[in-house]
């Protein structure tokens, strides 16, 4: 009877200690990324615990706004292009691929780059991609790329969230998050 | 294993249809204010639900004149609450032109999301998430501020949701299923309702319902939903 | 038990028969049994999710040639069959039960003249006409209640698969039907019977060389290849009719370019190399289609293929001067490679004749490396 009940009972234990969310603490916005960067989280946003991506943040829930984080090494093949990456591409072959993965979801309609300039991230250089594209109630789609490669891999932050009122509502957050962003 | 989960599945059907109002959010502002500071004239949005049938091996279906009912069911129940109760009067959308009327899409839209995050996130319930009901700052934005001016309304009422509705086929499916010990997913609703300033864009409150056995076609179902759902509309002391 | 649940479930759905009569001519909605309205109703909001989201291509030139061409297919209808180009890369065409018709600016850019546009658009005009939506829809319900069925008595669900398959488009026989139908649509019209065959035959080859496996126009299909073979049985006695190249070309001209510039930036080389450096196709594009498959060359980073994109830059800057992002392709070869005393002058010209260019500040950034 009471091995019947214990497996149940540790199952909600470890359900009830892994919480899928945790609100950014004031007094330590600091996330570091083993061997890789630091960066401090924005205050009022919220960190998903388990996720695919290595860092993904939201203020006001996924939907209306979120920023995801990622590491990948060259090696892995992009998802919709199957391109592999080296460190040695320029910033512009590195913004050519961020806009050729979004541009190969044929669901998006009104594909359009607002902005693709180099950038500077922790001190690399890097792009920053500006893209938008609606859906299917005709509700614009911003997303907000700052991606790099080096001998490590390629490096993407991504901020993305609808274009009426919450795309500009908190992209000062995530631009400031991405001025404090330091490389070990 | 079977009796039980088919005793379970019996019970299930034998219940009383389980359609109160389940949820709901609601700005900290909206309480504090004052009978004259609510909301008077509310333009009621067209409401975006759709009816669907599940036919007997689960193909679901929109179907439009059941859509187009139960709608009209919506925006009854919602005028006849209204002139009853006497906390606000409603006007209906005009007709509107091209460009106005995608503006509105879009906001509607928006609007989808906003009600899926405080669902999800913005009543505070979940872990990390606590801070929203207090700092709620959801909004659409003043993109529909244009409806002001044209209709005199001061805000928006919005109802979005689906209600998919069993064939018999589909019922005897379950049934048998019951005999057995399959669980046949039958149809259910959930249907949210919002209100939001149109000055500001401001999301005042929202209201949901999650319903196995709600059928929006009825008049009369509606009008018990629409209670339901302004039950927890916070009316000045 | 189960026996009495299964026949319960079976008398529950009962089968519609599939004699469901043609159109005879343009057909108002408010006219029809409930089942086809709700289907028509969810078509009309399919047309305005696609609008909304800016898939409907905005040129009302190439929709009124477009329609031109339905209207002469499909004179009795008076227009009520609408075609419209959509963004999309796709070899794709479809039909909706409201008589929207949707044609893919990838399949556009694909076929060579007005003679393939109209098999196309006859084949997809038959679905509607005959009502091939509304059939599969009470065919899928039926079938999808028969495997429920099969699933409750515990026979393994390959009945499921296979009955449910026409859920992912028409049918086999549907899609014969309208080959068949729209054959005799193209000869009626007045258009050459034996470009139907040629419709599918470089479809063949691009799918092939592109390894693409058989795009969704052709998924539930009869294989390509059977329809080949069915078209060159049908054309074989045939007199030949308008083929209609040079309109053709003039009115594709700009979904060619769009999809050049769309197939670019999606990475999809590929499909650029296999159309640019075929020289008779070539000739159908504008001179500035050479900077094109030189960045596919690029692209594809073979051996050999940096030279050949150099020579392609080269010759869009003699065929085309004005072309902007030429200047900037061959700029960047050249700064790569280390030449940077050549590369300056072609990134100033870049910036001259495009100076609102989105990556101008990239340029700007090789110039001051350039030390200009």
């Amino acid at each position: 009877m009471m091995r019947r009940l214990l497996l149940p009972f540790l199952l909600a234990l470890l359900i009830a200690g892994c919480a899928p969310w945790s609100a950014v603490d004031p007094n330590n916005r600091l996330i570091k990324v083993k061997d890789d960067y630091t960066l401090e989280a924005p205050m009022g946003w919220v960190r998903r615990n388990y996720d695919v991506f290595d860092i993904f943040l939201s203020r006001d829930g996924p939907l209306l706004n979120f920023i995801a984080i990622d590491r990948e090494k060259h090696d892995r093949e992009l998802p919709r292009t199957k391109r592999k990456t080296r460190a040695e591409l320029l910033p512009q072959e590195v913004a050519e691929l961020v806009i050729a993965e979004q541009k190969a979801v044929d669901t998006r309609g009104s594909f359009s780059v607002l902005s693709n300039q180099p950038a500077s991230l922790g001190g690399k250089p890097a792009v920053r991609v500006h893209t938008r594209w609606k859906n299917e109630r005709g509700l614009p789609i911003e997303r907000l790329t700052y991606a790099l490669v080096d001998q490590k891999g390629r490096l993407a932050f991504i901020y993305e969230a609808p274009g009426l009122v919450y795309f500009p509502k908190a992209v000062a957050d995530f631009e400031a998050a991405i001025k404090t962003v330091v490389f070990q | 294993m079977r009796i039980i989960s088919s005793a379970i599945f019996f019970l299930a059907l034998s219940l009383p249809g389980l359609s109160q109002a389940a949820f709901s959010a609601i700005n900290p502002k909206l309480s504090s204010l004052t009978q004259d500071q609510r909301p008077k004239r509310v333009l009621l949005l067209p409401p975006q639900m759709f009816v669907a049938e599940m036919s007997a091996g689960g193909v679901i279906q929109k179907q439009d004149d059941w859509t187009r009912q139960a709608n009209e069911n919506l925006l009854a129940a919602t005028e006849a609450y209204a002139r009853e109760n006497r906390h606000f009067e409603t006007l209906r959308m005009p007709e509107l032109p091209v460009e106005e009327a995608e503006i509105v899409e879009s906001h509607i839209g928006l609007y989808d999301r906003v009600a899926s995050a405080i669902h999800a996130y913005g009543r505070g319930k979940d872990s990390g998430w606590e801070q929203k009901k207090s700092e709620w700052d959801y909004t659409l934005g003043d993109g529909l501020s244009f409806l002001r001016e044209k209709t005199g309304a001061d805000s928006a009422l919005i109802f979005v949701g689906a209600d998919i509705i069993s064939t018999g086929g589909r019922k005897a499916a379950f049934t048998v299923g019951l005999l057995i010990g399959i669980a046949i997913p039958l149809g259910q609703s959930f249907i949210t309702v919002g209100l939001a300033d149109l000055k500001t864009g401001e999301i005042s409150w929202l209201s949901y319902d999650q319903s196995m056995s709600m059928d929006s076609r009825e008049a009369g179902e509606v009008e018990s939903l629409v209670k339901d759902f302004f039950k927890t509309y916070p009316h000045p002391e | 038990m189960r026996l009495l649940g299964s026949a319960l479930l079976l008398a529950a759905s009962c089968a519609i028969a599939d004699d469901i009569a043609p159109w005879p001519g343009a057909v108002d909605a408010a006219g029809l049994a409930r089942e086809e309205m709700n289907l028509w109703a969810d078509a009309e909001e399919f047309d305005k999710a696609l609008a909304r989201a800016g898939k409907v291509r905005n040129d009302p030139t190439l929709n009124a040639y477009l329609q031109g061409i339905m209207d002469k297919l499909y004179p009795e209808f008076n227009g009520k069959l609408r075609v419209r180009a959509l963004d999309a890369p796709h070899l794709n065409a479809f039909a909706l039960p409201n008589g929207s018709i949707y044609i893919n600016t990838g399949l556009l850019a694909r076929l060579q003249n007005e003679a393939q546009l109209a098999t196309v658009l006859a084949h997809e005009g038959v679905h509607f006409v005959h009502r091939h939506s509304f059939q599969q829809s009470e065919r899928v319900k039926n079938a999808a209640a028969f495997a429920l069925v099969v699933g409750m008595l515990g026979v393994p669900l390959l009945g499921d698969i296979a009955a449910l398959s026409s859920m992912t488009g028409f049918s086999q026989e549907h899609e014969t039907e309208a080959d068949n139908i729209g054959y005799q649509r193209l000869i009626d019209a007045g258009y050459s019977a034996k470009e139907a065959p040629k419709t599918f035959e470089h479809l063949i080859a691009e799918i092939k060389a592109l390894e693409i496996k058989e795009p969704f126009f052709f998924a539930s299909h009869p294989k390509l290849q059977e329809r080949v073979d069915n078209f060159g049985e049908l054309t074989k006695d045939v007199v030949n009719g308008k083929v209609g190249l040079e309109e053709f070309i003039q009115h594709i001209r700009p979904v060619r370019l769009f999809t050049l510039k769309e197939d670019l930036a999606a990475y999809r080389y590929k499909q650029l190399i296999l159309v640019l450096s075929d020289p008779e196709r070539r000739k159908e594009y504008p001179p500035e289609a050479s900077y094109f498959l030189g960045e596919a060359y690029r692209l594809r980073g073979k051996e050999g293929d940096l030279e050949l994109a150099e020579r392609e830059y080269t010759l869009a800057l003699e065929l085309a001067p004005e072309f902007a992002p030429s200047h900037r392709a061959l700029g960047l070869l050249l700064y790569k490679r280390g030449e940077k005393q050549l590369s300056t002058p072609l990134f100033k010209r870049y910036l001259e004749l495009m100076p609102e260019a989105a990556d101008r500040g990239y340029v700007e950034h090789y110039l001051k490396e350039s030390g200009s």
